[in-house]
């Protein structure tokens, strides 16, 4: 299961020359010949879109940044970061018939004036009971199903209305926070003023520094041909913010400390306690440094001072190919939707190489393996197997085979895998064409084939535990519709879709795992359905 | 050795194996597959338990214990054994959880309203302090024991009358 379970145990050559498995490609179709793509050379794009995965509101950039990409009703659980469901519970009176505050204050007032004498006279009036759901309030609290923490354990008191409105802890440090990022901004504002007098100089300084709306009309005025238009809209944007110490005559610096405060040296600090180094600590109350990072606000040490923490937004990801630029994978901006405007993975173009058997290795001799090969391409793809003695492939992958893997058939032995077909069960069987192979292939069932080869490990006696690895050549020859290029196809629109056959090589490095089966480790026989396959086939 | 089983209790009979010397409590509701064997020494549940299916309850000795010092197992009451329990642990106070496959090693004491996570496996020599809790890598302590199962009991004990055959009860 080489794309489920254990997926880098087949990879293929990525056109970076980085080895991946084939779940983590995707293949641009633009590139000729198609070429592979891992996520480390494709371009990522951020969509602008952000969403909460939990409650899916959603909003743009702008929104999400005033509120640190943090949703303000869904929170995750501070001790485990599994998502804290609301519980909702109804105050119970309390048994000794004193009536906590919290429960005056919520009874709503026309009830308790209602019966009065009852309630102050008898405690155990029908009314304060549990069984009278009208005078128990609802109130609501946080609570995390999996570890079981909720807001009442830091003491956060419950709310009466669902979601929101639990009181959270505020940074001590807002304030200053928000002093610096002002003035970082005022700064940034100038920078950009100063470059852009750089970048056009014959822009009079003096339309540039004069404040707010008059300077934008002035510019307006300067620019009859429309040159200055990028210019004026920034100006727009950073004036308001710029306008305000523009005097070219105070540096950066001097108009930065008119506007931030200085930071203030600490020459001391509060000791820690003398038990912090006497005692043992206790595991149940510290927390630990997961914990602590998942709130740089805060930080906390102690697990009672653990609060629940928000939600971030999220927003989707698109791919684009890095020598065209054309996008690979692009998501539906529906934020509910999990699908796939145009997903262009590996998976459903190159077939793929699952390692079927595992024998008990024996060291330079041959070994026989059997590799399962499927096709989820949308039609039949013509596949031949190469054997690679070319060093180049294998420098330039850093790739280090330690056995030779071989598949003892005609050179021009091609053999074709049908595409999946999900209309009609098909049984296990070879074709005439397959058992003309003596053997080579198998199996065969729908889009699937299994193809027997030798793999001769030749480690020498330090490796001992090194890994059996080798690798091949897939040569895969596909039917693609033509692309043509998006002006050639307004020119000349064509009813007919072209194919164009083409034949790509993927180099395939697979790794069996340690050449000494231990720890577990067990040969994989050759399962059943491989000889009821041949039998089947044989007997027809 | 004899198995007693108290009055009201509720073992079912489809793969239970109960050996050596076992006191079951009233009230205490056995699925189907579990397995309580009290090889050192007697094993007493108390009442209103529930101990879910394959979940094993085993008093054993340790490698390199005095086979000859036979130590009783306590189980205390209102305790919820979930599917897959392994527990050797020869003291267990009353309201504790244990989730799915957690696994108690016989030197830990577990004291009230514990809950010791799915797949969480504990195997020190300590006594845990009341309203522990075990999750993933991480424990701490709960202000409240945990909430009561007993609604859960009593709908389980009723449900199964339906659907299982019990073992006869032998004690009042
Ligand atoms: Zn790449
Ligand atoms: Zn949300
Ligand atoms: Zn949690
Ligand atoms: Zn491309």
């Amino acid at each position: 299961m080489a794309t489920l379970i254990d997926a880098n145990k087949v990879k293929y050559l990525c056109s970076c020359k980085r080895l991946k498995p084939l779940s983590y490609l995707y293949y641009c179709k633009y590139c000729k010949p198609f070429t592979l793509k891992c996520k480390d050379c494709v371009i990522h794009e951020i969509d602008q879109k952000f969403f909460c995965a939990n409650c899916f509101d959603n909003k743009v950039q702008k929104e999400v940044m005033s509120v640190k990409y943090k949703c303000a009703s869904c929170f995750n659980c501070p001790v485990c970061k599994n998502l804290l469901l609301i519980r909702a519970s109804s105050i119970k009176p309390p048994k000794d018939g004193v009536q906590s505050p919290l429960a005056v204050s919520q009874s709503s007032p026309a009830l308790v004036t209602q019966t009065p004498n009852a309630s102050s006279s008898n405690p155990a009036t029908p009314q304060q009971s549990p069984q009278a759901p009208q005078q128990g309030q609802k109130v609501f609290y946080l609570i995390c199903v999996f570890c079981r923490w909720t807001t009442r354990d830091v003491g956060i008191p419950d709310v009466t209305s669902a979601p929101g409105g639990w009181k959270l802890q505020e940074n001590p440090h807002v304030k200053r926070i928000q002093e610096l990022t002002e003035g970082y901004k005022v700064i940034a504002a100038r920078e950009k003023l100063e470059k852009d007098r750089k970048k056009y100089p014959n822009l009079k300084r003096r339309s540039l520094y004069i404040s707010g709306s008059s300077s934008s009309s002035s510019i307006l005025h300067a620019d009859k041909y429309g040159i200055l238009a990028p210019v004026q809209k920034r100006l727009a944007a950073t004036a308001s913010i710029g306008n305000q110490n523009l005097d070219p005559q105070i540096t950066m610096e001097q108009q930065f400390r008119s506007l931030v405060k200085p930071a203030q040296t600490v020459d001391s600090f509060e000791e820690l306690p003398e038990d912090f180094f006497a005692n043992p600590p206790n595991i149940n109350s510290i927390t630990s440094i997961n914990q602590r990072h998942a709130n740089p606000d805060f930080q906390p040490s102690k697990a009672s001072e653990l609060y629940p923490l928000n939600k971030f937004y999220q927003s989707k990801e698109s791919k684009r190919c890095s020598g065209c630029e054309h996008n690979v994978l692009k998501p539906e901006s529906n934020v509910i939707s999990i699908k796939f405007k145009l997903h262009q993975m590996a998976l459903f173009l190159v077939p793929e190489v699952r390692i079927m058997t595992i024998p008990k290795w024996t060291l330079n001799e041959e070994n026989e393996v059997i590799l399962s090969i499927t096709n989820r391409y949308e039609s039949d793809v013509t596949v031949s197997f190469v054997n690679i003695d070319n060093e180049n492939v294998l420098n330039l992958s850093g790739f280090k085979p330690t056995a030779k893997i071989e598949f003892k058939t005609r050179d021009d032995l091609s053999i074709v895998i049908d595409r999946q077909d999900n209309s009609k069960v098909q049984q296990a069987q070879l074709k005439q064409s397959d058992l003309e192979t003596n053997g080579f292939l198998c199996f065969r069932r729908d889009n699937k084939i299994a193809v027997k080869c030798t793999v001769t490990p030749f480690l020498s006696n330090t490796e001992i535990k090194d890994h059996v690895k080798c690798v091949f050549g897939l040569k895969c020859s596909i039917n693609m519709p033509e692309i043509s290029s998006p002006q050639v196809q307004g020119s000349t629109p064509t009813t007919k879709e072209n194919f164009v056959n083409s034949v790509i090589t993927h180099y395939v490095f697979v790794d069996f795992g340690p050449l000494r089966l231990e720890d577990g480790l067990k040969v994989v026989p050759t399962p059943r359905f491989i000889d009821d396959c041949l039998k089947a086939s044989l007997n027809k | 050795m004899s198995v007693q089983i108290t009055n009201g209790a509720l073992v079912c009979e489809e793969k239970v194996e109960l050996i050596g010397d076992i006191t079951i409590g009233a009230r205490t509701l056995i699925h189907p597959s579990v397995k309580i064997i009290a090889e050192a020494g007697p094993i007493i549940i108390g009442e209103n338990n529930l101990i879910e299916e394959q979940t094993i309850i085993i008093n054993r000795f340790k490698e390199g214990d005095d086979e000859s010092k036979m130590k009783v197992m306590i189980i205390g009451d209102n305790n919820v054994f979930e599917v897959g329990t392994y527990s050797e642990a020869l003291k267990v106070g009353d309201n504790n959880i244990f989730e799915c496959k957690s696994k108690i090693g016989r030197e830990v004491t577990i004291s009230n309203g514990c809950i010791i996570g799915a797949m969480c496996s504990l195997d020190t020599n300590e006594i845990l302090q009341d309203n522990t809790i075990i999750t993933g890598n991480q424990r701490r302590i709960a202000n409240e024991k945990p909430q009561s199962q007993l609604s859960q009991l009593d709908f389980l004990s009723k449900l199964l009358t339906n659907f299982q055959k019990f073992k006869k009860t032998n004690v009042k």
